[in-house]
């Protein structure tokens, strides 16, 4: 046996790897983006469905009725908006206390890193307003919080006019459990980070903003809400988080049920959900608006304030009113409606949203693709890369076996050296220097705008653009680093091993990032992997150049952003689209004041672009090098720019074609591996960066791998893996070969049959999971043939009956002759009930005559069970209502009607009720 | 009245087996009936029902300010919180016999926004839905106390009908008050239209002035964000404009949120606040909190910051709570301290003074001692799911990982065929045995 240690078997292994490498990727990577197309048709996508209990239908009896209100606040305070030409803060205040809320103000600023091209102002700030409605009877521990950002314009005027109609309303009701605090906001985003920033008293991005006054606890959930008119025709739902985040599928769930409810239309990314869905046009659409998420998502920008509030695990999503040509329109009224839903329900939870997915795509509202469903995509893309480090790997070790088998292709006639001529040091100086310089371009320019602008007359934006240009041209120095490798002796080897190294590790970067955001992932791998699959120091070095500057980063968002329009049903020509790339891509247009005011670049500092980096080193290819080909030296370093940027104001997101631009792969600024910390610049940059300590998983406390795993991949042995030990232990000793063999293929197809079994068993059980409820199994005392019931546990069951459970829960048909002989002697049964008649018996006031309406019985052992004591009596004739249903075994629970109405007839007024303790239950009954 | 009354049927077999003089002798002072009615800072107002008894014989009447509670209203409260007070007291000067006391007290919060229809307006009426018609017949006092601090200040902004004949002074948390005095007793009170309803207006809307706050107030809040690490903070507020006081901080925090002791910081006005005293007994994994004792000094007119910060422990599975997901709550930071009056008060004669006293705690002539709780916390820990694909999960990895080891095998290992042994006692005695049989041998 030993299918890899036989060194015949490895060497017919190796030749089938070899030799069907090629045709085994071209058909992984084609099966990757099969799948991915077919996520959009329904066996993939199912429909959503509500997992969490406590939101699990939709009685709210919604009473929001102040549209009129809403309206005229809306009026006010679009007139005083454009009067002060800021948020009008005293004026919000105002308000806000004369619907009854507790007002609080925190004022913030920010110095811009870039200049406003508009108004040429550094410093941004602004004053956020919030009033807190607390609910009675609660000590201010979970809150809830719907938001309104509002711009340097006088929109969402209207969301601000809801915001206080529906406080005002919220206000005169007494059944919030939890607080809920109405924010507004200035400066769009900046605000809203600003007062997350605060509440939870952290700095991440280098806000000064004054403390907050008053907090109501942990933040439960967010409703981001814009509205800048009075009616809408649909509303659109925007899910897309920092970094990719995505909150809870439930909250979607909950404001889609409502929509429902309601008859509002409501759409995803501004597409109508398909009607149907079994033919194909249903799910082309589907695809569509799929197709807009992913490049959403993987723009790393979030889709709306929502998207910041997911970073402090608060589940969170926005709200648009659209206003279209339609002809059914809704009022605020309606909007209103299903806010208040959302927010009732919302109240009932009694743990945080956790029981729905947290990883998705969506192909339109109703519908959801989950990550077991998506995952296959990337990974059929990754395996292409995994194949080719394989075949890679087998090239340089079964090289030295014999000149016939060294390695497939023609290209290869030198036979290669022993492994040992590569050594791993060899390899480590081109690591450690493009590792630095992912380090230096995630760094740098930060650190170079403020010393450039300080000591050489030059501005922001330029300083930034010049500092990427030294690096770069620190960069071309890379090839000379690199010489080492390429030994004189085995040139093939040099590349070789390179290659695997960097072909291994952009694997694992690509899976880190698919991980926590599929939608980056992917569009990275379907780029990035052919590029570096193909990659030789020999073949049409002209084709290779193309594909690479086709594949790379910079290409993909160039492709993407024309996708993006494309799918928004508003293409871009030649012209526009480089100008959106532009901004997308540089620190700053003059065209677009939308522009990321910082051009961050962050390299992905991946190591696959090191093999055409080194791959010139070979001695055909070096005099191709040289410096007469600048951009074919810029090139492979220029995959690496990914404009991250995010832009620290508002602007943007309200920016008639928000760019995808694509979010770092983080490779390069995982070097620095410092995100929490770093990079000052833009409120969301920081946020960016956070990303790759695991902020994209962040609260859910996963975190990526660091340092450490990169550490470990640089330091891997190449020479002697595992895979190379025989180990000769006999498992049996009368195994002949061709037994050996049928023991493997019988126990590989038991595996599999197994394997397959298990996958169907276990798929069967998650779909199963959520919505059964199983029994629960006790080891009972009485289940075996020779045992009995235990009567002490029994007498035990009786007096936690007599003593907690009687309160709230009559036996009555049970009689105290039951207990004779099983936990009580006759005597003892007969004290028992004596007692309890003792208590309720005799004069004016019986309690039991009274409110029971039944008398004591005389013969003691014919009596049923009754214990309700005195005071809960009380509270059930003070309140005129009936009581909880009995449990008695052979009576199936009813709820009695009220049998004595009102207190005239009760001896006791509600004053003993309260005295005694019975107060809470009492309110949470229905009386 | 008729629920005081009650009560003490309700508790009389337990007390009166225990009382040797109480019975002896007739009471002294039957039933004592108040209702305090205090308008908060935030617009809120404050009812306080107290009502207070020697044993007496058997009282049944819905009179009085009984009347008032009704439970729907009640129960439509902001807060409320009751008490029972049971306390020997002594008879006579040498204290030769005791009888017993027994006190309630029933305190509530309305809403005064939601009641008053957004106007901080209140009556009787809004509050309880009922009125006042008579006193208990029995009780020897019953009185109703308002508020009426800020009226007697400035008389243009409050109308309170109907107007006190008699207003009583008083000085409660080191502030001097004054209360408008309505005596059930007194026949002019009532006698008019046979009932009481007391109105209390606002002449002019008072928006903007800042709601006063308390000299010690304190906040208490968890910041940091991730399921690791975060911060304990808890503001402390001295309001008083020239005087600093020493509050004695006591906070015990569970096991699992593991404190980092090192990173206490305490900060007033920007400077660190060194505490005169610090007492910390560490927790114990699933035995005992932690606990957190501190004196510290506020400056006067001064926010001081007390923060801590901790880890958050993993516990083991069986120790989370059915609803993990809620988070775990920190019990409230316990404040202690004695604020500085600003008016001296006067030592009290418990007899004389009004029932409400009592539920001020003593004070001297300089200061008053407070007792305040900061809010409970709500932390989430780290938290597996729970749900069937976690379970799922890690029964696939188990079987992975047991799938993966035999592929390894395989693949790796090789396989030789074992020289048959040459020796051995058994074989040999097989052979002679076979030998016999005339078997050829093995």
């Amino acid at each position: 046996m030993g299918l890899l240690s036989d060194p015949v078997r490895r060497r017919a292994l190796a030749r089938l790897v070899l030799r069907l490498n090629a045709p085994l990727c071209a058909l992984s990577y084609a099966a990757g983006v099969a799948w991915f197309l077919a996520l959009a048709f329904p066996p993939l996508t199912q429909r959503t469905y509500m997992s969490e209990n406590a939101m699990g239908s939709t009685m709210v009896e919604e009473q929001f009725a102040g549209g009129e209100r809403a309206r005229g606040w809306a009026r006010d305070f679009a007139a005083h908006r454009r009067k002060a030409g800021a948020l009008p803060a005293a004026w919000l205040e105002r308000a806000m206390r004369s619907v009854g809320l507790e007002v609080y103000t925190q004022s913030f600023s920010r110095k811009l890193p870039f200049p406003d091209e508009a108004h040429e102002r550094y410093m941004v700030s602004g004053t956020n307003v919030y009033g807190i409605l607390r609910a009675p009877r609660a000590a201010s521990t979970e809150s809830l919080v719907l938001t309104v950002p509002c711009g340097s314009d006088a929109t969402n005027s209207q969301a601000v006019g809801l915001l206080l109609a529906l406080a005002a309303h919220f206000r005169g009701q007494i059944y919030w459990a939890k607080d809920i605090i109405f924010l507004v906001t200035e400066q769009d985003l900046l605000g809203t980070e600003a007062w997350l920033e605060a509440y939870h008293d952290v700095n991440v991005t280098g806000m000064q903003s004054s403390p907050l006054q008053g907090r109501a606890g942990a933040i439960q959930a967010a409703v981001a809400l814009e509205l800048s008119t009075d009616v809408v025709t649909s509303l659109d739902v925007a899910v897309e988080g920092l970094n990719g985040q995505l909150p809870n599928l439930d909250l979607l769930n909950l404001f889609q049920t409502f929509c429902q409810k309601g008859g509002l239309l409501c759409t995803l990314q501004g597409k109508l959900q398909p009607q149907d869905w079994t033919s194909v046009d249903g799910p082309l659409q589907g695809l569509q608006t799929l197709l807009l998420m992913v490049l959403q998502q993987a723009s790393g920008r979030p889709h709306g304030p929502h998207g910041l509030f997911l970073r402090y695990r608060v589940e969170a999503l926005t709200i648009r009113g659209i206003n279209s040509f339609r002809q059914y329109k809704y009022d605020l009224v309606a909007v209103g409606k299903a806010l208040e839903g959302v927010f009732r329900k919302l109240n009932h939870l009694l743990e945080r949203l956790h029981q729905s997915f947290f990883f998705y795509l969506l192909p339109a509202l109703s519908r959801f693709v989950s990550i077991g469903l998506y995952m296959p995509a990337v990974g059929f893309l990754l395996l292409v890369l995994g194949l080719k480090a394989l075949e890679l790997w087998m090239q340089l070790h079964e090289a030295g076996v014999g000149p016939e088998e060294a390695g497939g292709g023609p290209e290869s006639s030198p036979p290669l050296q022993p492994a040992q001529s590569v050594g791993l040091a060899s390899l480590v100086a081109p690591l450690l220097i493009s590792q630095a310089m992912g380090l230096a371009l995630y760094i740098l320019p930060v650190l170079g705008q403020h010393v450039a602008t300080q000591h050489f007359p030059v501005a922001e934006a330029e300083a930034v653009v010049l500092t990427l240009l030294a690096i770069y041209a620190a960069g071309l120095a890379l090839p000379h680093s690199t010489q080492r490798v390429v030994s004189a002796r085995a040139p093939d080897r040099g590349w070789m091993a390179l290659k695997l190294v960097a072909i291994i590790y952009l694997a694992l970067q690509l899976a880190c990032i698919a991980l926590t955001n599929f939608s980056l992932g992917f569009l990275l791998a379907v780029t990035m992997v052919p590029a570096a699959a193909l990659t030789k120091p020999y073949g049409p070095r002209p084709l290779y150049a193309t594909l690479l500057v086709l594949t790379s980063p910079a290409a993909t968002l160039l492709g993407s952003l024309f996708l993006w329009r494309e799918l928004q049903e508003a293409p871009l020509s030649l012209a526009e689209g480089w100008q959106l790339f532009l901004v997308a891509g540089g620190p700053g247009s003059p065209a677009f004041r939308t522009a990321p005011p910082y051009g961050h670049r962050a390299r992905p500092g991946n190591t696959a672009h090191e093999s055409p980096r080194a791959a010139p080193q070979t001695p055909r290819a070096r005099n191709l090098r040289g410096p007469r080909h600048p951009r074919h030296r810029k090139m492979p370093a220029g995959p690496a720019l990914l404009p991250v940027s995010t832009p620290p104001g508002s602007a943007a997101r309200r920016s008639p074609a928000p760019s995808p631009a694509l979010a770092t792969p983080a490779l390069g600024a995982a070097a620095g591996a410092d995100g929490s910390r770093g990079a000052p610049e833009t409120a969301k940059m920081a946020v960016a960066a956070a990303s790759l300590r695991g902020a994209v998983l962040g609260p859910r406390g996963a975190g990526l791998p660091g340092a450490g795993a990169r550490g470990l991949l640089c330091g891997a042995r190449l020479g002697q893996l595992p895979l190379r030990t025989s180990q000769a232990v006999p498992l049996s000793s009368k195994a002949g070969p061709s037994r050996g063999r049928k023991v493997m293929l019988s126990a590989l197809g038991m595996l599999a049959a197994g394997g397959a079994g298990l996958a169907v068993a276990l798929h069967s059980a998650v779909s199963a999971s959520d919505l059964e409820l199983h029994p629960p199994s006790y080891p009972w005392s009485h289940r075996g043939l020779l045992s009995s019931l235990d009567h002490t546990s029994i007498r035990r069951g009786f007096q936690v009956y007599k003593q907690v459970c009687s309160s709230c829960h009559s036996m009555d048909y049970v009689a105290y002759r039951h207990l004779v002989g099983v936990c009580y002697t006759e005597d003892e049964a007969k004290a028992l009930a004596e007692e309890v008649r003792g208590l309720g018996g005799g004069g004016p006031r019986d309690w039991g005559a009274h409110c029971a309406g039944r008398q004591g019985r005389d013969g003691a052992l014919r009596g049923r069970w009754r214990f309700r004591t005195a005071p809960m009596r009380m509270e059930r004739c003070s309140c005129g209502q009936g009581s909880s249903p009995t449990i008695s075994p052979n009576h199936t629970p009813t709820l009695r009607p009220p049998e004595q109405p009102i207190t005239e007839h009760c001896p006791l007024t509600s004053a003993t009720s309260l005295e005694l303790g019975t107060v809470v239950r009492t309110t949470s009954s229905p009386c | 009245m008729a629920a005081a009354c009650l009560r003490l049927v309700w508790l009389a077999p337990l007390l009166l087996g225990l009382v040797d003089g109480g019975r002896a002798e007739p009471p002294r002072d039957a039933l004592r009936e108040e209702l305090v009615i205090t308008p908060l800072p935030s617009g809120d107002v404050a009812a306080t029902f107290q009502f207070r008894t020697r044993w007496d014989s058997d009282l049944q009447r819905e009179e009085g300010l009984s009347v008032l509670l009704k439970a729907d209203r009640l129960f439509h409260t902001s807060y409320h919180s009751q008490a029972v007070h049971i306390r020997p007291v002594c008879r006579n000067a040498r204290c030769t016999s005791i009888s017993w006391e027994l006190r309630q007290t029933l305190s509530v919060v309305y809403d005064a926004f939601v009641t008053g229809q957004g106007k901080k307006d209140w009556s009787l009426f809004r509050m309880f839905s009922r009125t006042l018609t008579e006193p208990c017949p029995l009780a020897s006092e019953s009185r109703v106390y308002v508020d009426v601090t800020s009226y007697n200040q400035d008389n243009e902004t409050l109308e309170v009908h109907p107007t006190p004949t008699t207003t009583y002074q008083d000085v409660t948390l080191g502030t001097q008050k004054t209360y408008a005095v309505y005596d059930l007793l007194d026949t002019a009170v009532i006698n008019n239209s046979r009932n009481l309803n007391l109105q209390f207006k606002w002449k002019s809307p008072p928006e903007n002035e800042a709601p006063p706050v308390p000299f010690l107030h304190a906040q208490r809040y968890v910041s940091g964000y991730g399921l690791q690490n975060g911060e304990l903070n808890t503001l402390l507020y001295n309001t008083h404009p020239y005087r600093a006081f020493p509050v004695l901080v006591l906070d015990t925090v569970p096991w699992y949120l593991r404190l980092y002791v090192h990173t206490l910081t305490i900060t007033s006005k920007g400077k660190e606040n060194k505490p005169s005293y610090v007492h910390y007994q560490p927790a114990q994994d699933r035995l005992q909190p932690h606990l957190l004792e501190m004196l510290i000094q506020l400056p006067a007119n001064s926010a001081t910051k007390v923060s801590i910060q901790f880890e958050r422990a993993l516990l083991k599975w069986t120790e989370y709570t059915p609803d993990p997901n809620h988070g775990f709550y920190v019990s409230p930071s316990v404040l202690s301290a004695l604020v500085p009056s600003m008016v001296a008060a006067k030592p009290v004669d418990w007899e004389e003074s009004p029932l409400f006293k009592s539920l001020y705690p003593v004070s001297d002539s300089s200061s008053y001692f407070v007792r305040l709780y900061t809010e409970p916390l709500l932390v989430n820990l780290p938290t597996p799911d729970f749900s069937m694909p976690y379970n799922v999960i890690c029964l696939t990895c188990t079987v992975v990982a047991v799938c993966y080891g035999s592929f390894y095998n395989l693949l790796t290992r090789t396989f030789h065929i074992e020289e048959p042994s040459t020796g051995g006692l058994a074989k040999w005695l097989a052979n002679l045995i076979r030998r016999a049989r005339g078997v050829p041998p093995l």
